[in-house]
């Protein structure tokens, strides 16, 4: 199989993932174009590793080891989002802005 | 504690001077030889030191005077005690500095920390607006001088090719660098011993504490630049110019000084003109460029820091019983022939000390004006005019010198008749003339650690002037006689009567210092302004124009701050994209 197919397959991911993160506002889809764009590059480690014969297989490694910490990173990001749900009722990013400078001062540096 | 230990300190320092000076009495002089430093290619800077007859004779005075002073501050200073026993100490060190020094620079070191200190000294009472003025005036106007001295010493040193004051006029020397170097030390001399043009600085140090300008007046600062003259005296008789400049200032300082003190209306102010008209006859003596000159200008610097040290210790006395040394609130006093009987051992003594000033025969003032006069006949006789200019002029003062003591003393002393207990002609500028008549029962003498000094001083102001042995020219004994007499009169006359004209222009003392006010301070203070203006509007303009920008462009970039995470994920992956296609377009 040439290279260039997982590539693609793993650039299509990535800007599926990209295009979730900047345009969505559900939090849980946050998190799973989060896991896309982090899938894609598994995609990739495990492309290269292949194509490059490896032999101590570093790519699939690293792939094991970035699925761990995204099983971590899923479940922080989870716990914060049911906890923004207890608390708001809703999961929509954009309102969530509690910690916003709320009243802008304008300060003058004079004198 | 520390006080205490200052005082000691300050007391036995100045015995240890007697004693070197009866130590080195009648040794022939000596000069020490030490290693040294070359200054450049050409000079060698040594610590020297030497003694001969005028170190011995001004260890004497200096020693004498400040050994009086420190213990009669003992009594007079109550605040800061430590600091003004230390100065004084170092004043009086600087002063022996200076008398034997055998180098240039070394004796330079001397005359100015004698500067500083006399500037710290005068602004003792800081509190007060007019001594911390008169500090800043004396030191400025000092320093003037010293310039000059600086630059004289250069100019000696690179013409004699040595700065050894005992090897200075051995050499041959080029006569316009003898003639410039001897003038610009003579500024340094004019500067520090208060000549006209620089005379304006010694009365307005008045507002300093009475021991102190006994110091200043009778040993160490003013006696500095007579004695330089007499020290160099074989440099400065072969300048003759610098002889005849001397000579004229000189003649204009002691009639100027004199008009002065007949107008000032209070003590210590009458004391220091008198000051600076009886330097100014040191001087005469000294340009007329003879040993007779120089012997009797020695003597008169000797005499005057007998008497005039006793005189502002006396006004010092006033000062601390009284309160004031104004003639007016003396006055009040005097009214009731309260303050002589109060202050008998002050009277007595500041009696003797305006005697000898006044030149009354038998004090010692008397004999060592007539040697300055008779030095002068003589030399006026040989044909010179400056013999007869400075004849002429010590004899005017010598009359008016007798005019205003005989004022001091009847006004200050004396209850006048004419007035039946009026203030007379001083009422007008009574700055207590709404106050209580003083109590004139809880005036009490002065105590005896302030009086010992005073009698001490009274008996050199009657003795010294047979230090020098007797050898009276009657005629000019006689003429000096009648001339005071001449001077004294009138005082005494218009004081029965009542009055005390003061002439505007006297009282504004010649109008040196308005002239000075407009000739300098005034420049300097649109200088000032000027250099406030450049840096407020120009140089703060720059550092407040920063500031503002820095403020409108945070005001800017403060709205690309919006909260919103995707915003700013937005704008990282398009200038990510950005740089790719940036760094793909570079690449191929």
């Amino acid at each position: 199989m040439p290279i260039v197919v997982p590539l693609l397959l793993a650039v299509a991911l990535f800007c599926i993932g990209v295009y979730g993160v900047l345009a969505r506002r559900n939090a849980i889809t946050l998190l799973m174009s989060f896991e896309l764009m982090l899938n894609a590059v598994n995609i990739n480690l495990v492309a290269f590793d292949a194509w490059h014969v490896d032999g101590l297989a570093t790519g699939q490694t690293l792939a094991v080891f970035v699925i761990t910490i995204a099983a971590a990173e899923i479940g922080l990001g989870l716990a914060i989002v049911l906890l923004l749900f207890r608390g708001h009722g809703h999961v929509d990013a954009d309102a969530a802005r509690d910690l916003l400078e709320q009243d802008p001062v304008e300060k003058g540096v004079e004198q | 504690m520390i006080a205490t230990a200052w005082r000691v300190v300050g007391v036995g320092f100045s015995l240890l001077v007697v004693l070197a000076a009866a130590l080195l009495y009648g040794v022939d002089p000596q000069q020490t030889t030490s290693a040294g430093s070359m200054i450049g290619q050409d000079f060698w800077f040594s610590y020297e030191f030497r003694t001969d007859d005028l170190t011995v004779l001004m260890l004497a005075v200096v020693g004498v005077v400040s050994a009086c002073v420190q213990v009669y501050s003992i009594g007079y200073v109550r605040e800061r005690v430590a600091s003004y026993t230390a100065i004084v100490t170092l004043f009086t060190a600087a002063m022996i500095a200076v008398v034997i020094a055998d180098n240039l620079f070394l004796l330079l070191i001397g005359w100015e920390v004698m500067g500083a200190c006399s500037y710290l000294l005068i602004g003792h009472y800081w509190e007060r607006s007019d001594a911390r003025a008169g500090a800043v005036k004396a030191f400025l106007m000092t320093r003037l001088g010293d310039v000059g001295f600086l630059f004289g010493i250069f100019v000696l040193g690179v013409g004699y090719h040595t700065f050894r004051i005992s090897e200075l006029g051995d050499g041959p020397i080029e006569p316009h660098l003898l003639t410039a170097g001897t003038l610009l030390l003579l500024v340094g001399v004019i500067g520090k011993s208060a000549q006209v043009p620089l005379q304006t600085w010694l009365p307005d140090a008045m507002p300093g504490p009475s021991p102190v300008s006994a110091l200043i007046h009778a040993a160490t600062m003013v006696a500095a630049g007579v004695f330089l003259i007499a020290r160099l005296y074989d440099v400065f008789v072969a300048a003759e110019t610098t002889l005849t400049v001397l000579a004229v200032v000189a003649c204009v300082t002691m009639l100027v000084a004199a008009f002065c003190a007949m107008a000032a209306v209070e003590v210590k102010r009458v004391l220091a003109w008198s000051t600076v008209s009886q330097l100014a006859i040191m001087f005469a003596g000294l340009s007329l460029g003879t040993d007779d000159g120089r012997h009797a200008a020695l003597f008169h610097l000797l005499t005057h820091a007998a008497f005039k040290g006793l005189l502002f210790l006396c006004a010092g006395v006033l000062l601390h019983q009284v309160g004031s040394a104004a003639f007016v609130v003396l006055r009040r006093y005097t009214r009731r022939g309260a303050l002589r009987k109060r202050l008998p051992v002050t009277f007595v003594t500041m009696t003797i000390g305006l005697a000898a000033l006044a030149g009354v025969p038998g004090f010692a003032g008397f004999f060592s004006k007539d040697s300055v006069i008779e030095a002068a006949w003589h030399h006026a006789r040989d044909g010179s005019a400056i013999g007869w200019v400075v004849l002429v002029s010590v004899c005017l003062t010598a009359a008016l010198t007798a005019f205003y003591c005989v004022r001091l003393w009847l006004w200050v002393f004396f209850r006048t008749p004419a007035l039946a207990g009026a203030l007379g002609a001083f009422e007008d500028d009574d700055p207590m003339a709404d106050l209580e008549e003083p109590d004139s029962s809880k005036l009490r003498e002065g105590s005896w650690l302030m009086l010992a000094p005073l009698i001490l001083l009274a008996i050199g102001a009657i003795g010294l002037g047979y230090a020098d042995g007797v050898h009276l020219n009657w005629v000019v004994a006689l003429g000096t006689t009648v001339l005071a007499v001449f001077g004294a009169l009138p005082a005494y006359s218009l004081w029965q009567r009542g009055a005390d004209p003061r002439p505007v222009f006297l009282e504004r003392e010649f109008g040196f210092d308005s002239a000075y006010g407009r000739a300098f301070v005034v420049p300097v203070q649109w200088l000032a302004r000027l250099a406030v203006g450049g840096d407020r509007d120009v140089i703060g303009g720059y550092v407040r124009a920063t500031g503002r920008a820095g403020v409108l462009a945070s005001a800017g970039f403060r709205k690309l701050q919006t909260g919103n995470v995707q915003t700013y994920l937005t704008a990282a992956v398009v200038g990510a994209v950005a740089l790719a296609i940036l760094a793909g377009v570079i690449g191929s």
